[in-house]
């Protein structure tokens, strides 16, 4: 078991050398000199070589790239080329919201999909089970950003039920509905249908046929024989989205005006920010690859086969 | 015939088809199926709703928005199919030597790739285009390049488990090259999964591009991009939904028949992938 986390944590260092090497390399080849960037309008040979030196340019790549490493380290990503703040300081700020939001998407996503797709697989092939798939495939194929957008115009431009946009004074949870729910509505769709594959699996399984042989009852059957062994793909499943929705929440955080890290990154593009912008695209990578191990070690919990395995090996 | 056979008992699959053929159809002759330019501006009937002379109403420069919706046809199944076709050629092989040569090859390709795949596509797509500035060939090399990762994977795993069949055997024994194994035994036996991701992938690049050109980098003005309408829309939105609803309703409309049609394909080639 030891052995098995110690590999896995190996493995994900060189993919987080990776990560770093991208970002930084899209950062190098932006068009633009971000020496300029920093300068006022006017400004004197002197001044360019100063600020060059401060912000490290003036070094090769190679030095450069390790001075990167060497912050992201110890936090630091930089400093925002707008305001002059550290992105670290601008991200941890934004952060909080992105996860509220992202929680709350995937609180819906787990008790509306999971219920839903017990149910279209127990009746499979009935009225129900075409009703919840059709709508799994319209969840699928909806854009949300659009979805978002109509949700504004029903229900807070003609209705006046919910408001439009921003997280609120202080924050309140009828801001947090219409985006947690466009957030949601895709996710929802495919863990439906995963949810219902699974289920599908394993209610034909032999230990299904033998419990119902022996006369337990059906919600015993299906509550603690069926859905305990078909949530393990969809529980870890589950982990993976919720990295997923913290990157997907860009689009839906500039409709609803949702102060999150998306919105920084998109304010970031349209003030041609890069260090913000590549600061946000480097931090929901780690989450995603340290998210990512999470849930492999958590097959090791559910699944201990995978244990066994290392074992012999 | 056997899988024409089972493809056609997928009912959803067969609506999927049958919209597809109907949006090639216009994206192909969407300049003899549009009743009036979709850049001819008419200030004298801007943001006019839905009539005889303009079904879909007109925009806020008075353009005919049937027009541009039909023309974004093209802007959709072009990035679409752009992008697949450099994720399905780059990714595929990638995935064919990984899977074909394993050991160090096979780390160090998938390794590579693990880091795209680090990046939310969206995410990695936005950041590209930010880079390369956007041009409907940056969204669709940017596309493409955020999906090598998953082509990559599916080619890999088959490659896998071909390479281990008695006819590479044979085919080994026999003295044949290792190219040729690779391209002329192994290739035609993954094009089957290939071609599934790929048409699933369609459907999965139309949506980032919605989301590239919604957000102001993707597809430029006046170009007709359901994404971008949906965006000018949003400002009108209290006086003209249709705007913004039509365009939406095109992107949802082909994302499900790719979709649907990916689907049928994948159970009727194996239905044991189906609950994968």
């Amino acid at each position: 078991m030891t052995r098995y986390i110690l590999g896995r944590v190996i493995q994900m260092v060189p993919v987080l050398f990776g990560v770093l090497l991208l970002v930084f390399s899209i950062t190098n080849i932006i068009p633009g000199d971000p020496v300029l960037l920093m300068l006022d309008v006017k400004y004197s040979e002197k001044e360019y070589k100063e600020m060059q030196a401060y912000l490290g340019l003036d070094k090769p790549l190679y030095i450069q790239f390790y001075n990167h490493v060497k912050g992201v380290l110890k936090g630091n990503l930089g400093k925002s080329i707008r305001t002059r703040e550290p992105v670290t300081k601008k991200i941890l700020e934004r952060f909080p919201s992105t996860f509220v939001l992202a929680l709350a998407a995937m609180l819906i996503v787990v008790i509306v999909s999971i219920p839903v797709g017990v149910i279209a697989a127990l009746k499979q092939n009935s009225k129900i089970d075409y009703i919840c798939m059709i709508g799994a495939e319209i969840g699928i194929s909806m854009p949300i950003f659009w979805l978002g957008i109509m949700m504004i115009l029903l229900f807070s431009l003609y209705l006046g039920w919910l408001p439009a946009g921003g997280r609120g004074e202080p924050p309140d949870l009828l801001h947090l509905i219409m985006p947690a729910f466009c957030l949601a509505t895709p996710y929802m769709a495919m863990t439906a249908r995963l949810t219902r594959s699974c289920m599908l699996e394993v209610l034909r399984e032999n230990y299904i046929v033998a419990a119902r042989s022996r006369g337990f009852p059906e919600w015993q059957i299906v509550l603690r024989h069926a859905l305990r062994n078909a949530m393990i793909p969809v529980v870890t499943n589950l982990g993976l989205q919720l990295s997923r929705l913290l990157g997907g929440a860009l689009v839906i955080e500039v409709v609803f005006r949702w102060p999150g890290m998306g919105a920084l990154a998109y304010d970031a593009i349209m003030e041609r920010d890069y260090p913000v912008l590549m600061g946000v695209v480097l931090i929901v990578a780690v989450i995603f690859i340290l998210v990512n191990l999470v849930v492999d070690l958590s097959y090791t919990f559910f699944d201990p086969r995978i244990r066994y395995d290392t074992r012999k090996g | 015939m056997e899988l024409y056979r089972r493809f056609k008992k997928h009912s959803m699959a067969m609506v999927g088809v049958i919209v597809l053929a109907v949006l090639v159809f216009v994206g192909i002759f969407a300049p003899f199926l549009a009743p009036k330019d979709p850049y001819q501006m008419e200030f004298g009937s801007t943001l006019s709703a839905p009539s005889l002379a303009h079904p879909m109403g007109t925009d806020h420069l008075g353009r005919d928005l049937l027009s541009r919706v039909i023309y974004g046809t093209r802007v959709s199944l072009l990035v679409g199919l752009g992008s697949v076709i450099v994720a399905a050629f780059v990714g595929g092989l990638a995935g064919l030597f990984a899977g074909y040569f394993g050991r160090f090859v096979d780390i160090i390709i998938m390794r590579i790739l693990d880091v795209v795949w680090a990046f939310p596509p969206a995410l990695l797509a936005l950041a590209l285009v930010a880079v390369w500035g956007p041009s409907l060939t940056t969204v669709i090399f940017s596309i493409g390049v955020v999906s090598v990762p998953q082509y990559a994977r599916i080619v890999r795993a088959s490659v896998l488990s071909v390479k281990e069949k008695d006819y590479i055997l044979a085919a080994r024994a026999s003295g044949i090259s290792r190219s040729s194994i690779m391209f002329t035994h192994v290739l035609p036996n993954i094009l089957a999964p290939l071609i599934v991701v790929a048409t699933l992938g369609i459907a999965t690049s139309i949506m980032i591009e919605a989301i590239l050109s919604f957000l102001g980098l993707g597809m430029q003005p006046p170009a007709s991009s359901w994404g971008l309408m949906i965006s000018e829309g949003q400002k009108y939105l209290r006086t003209f939904p249709y705007y913004s609803l039509f365009p939406g309703l095109m992107i949802m409309i082909t994302v499900f028949a790719f979709n649907a049609f990916g689907d049928g394909l994948r159970d009727a080639w194996d239905p044991k992938l189906k609950t994968q």
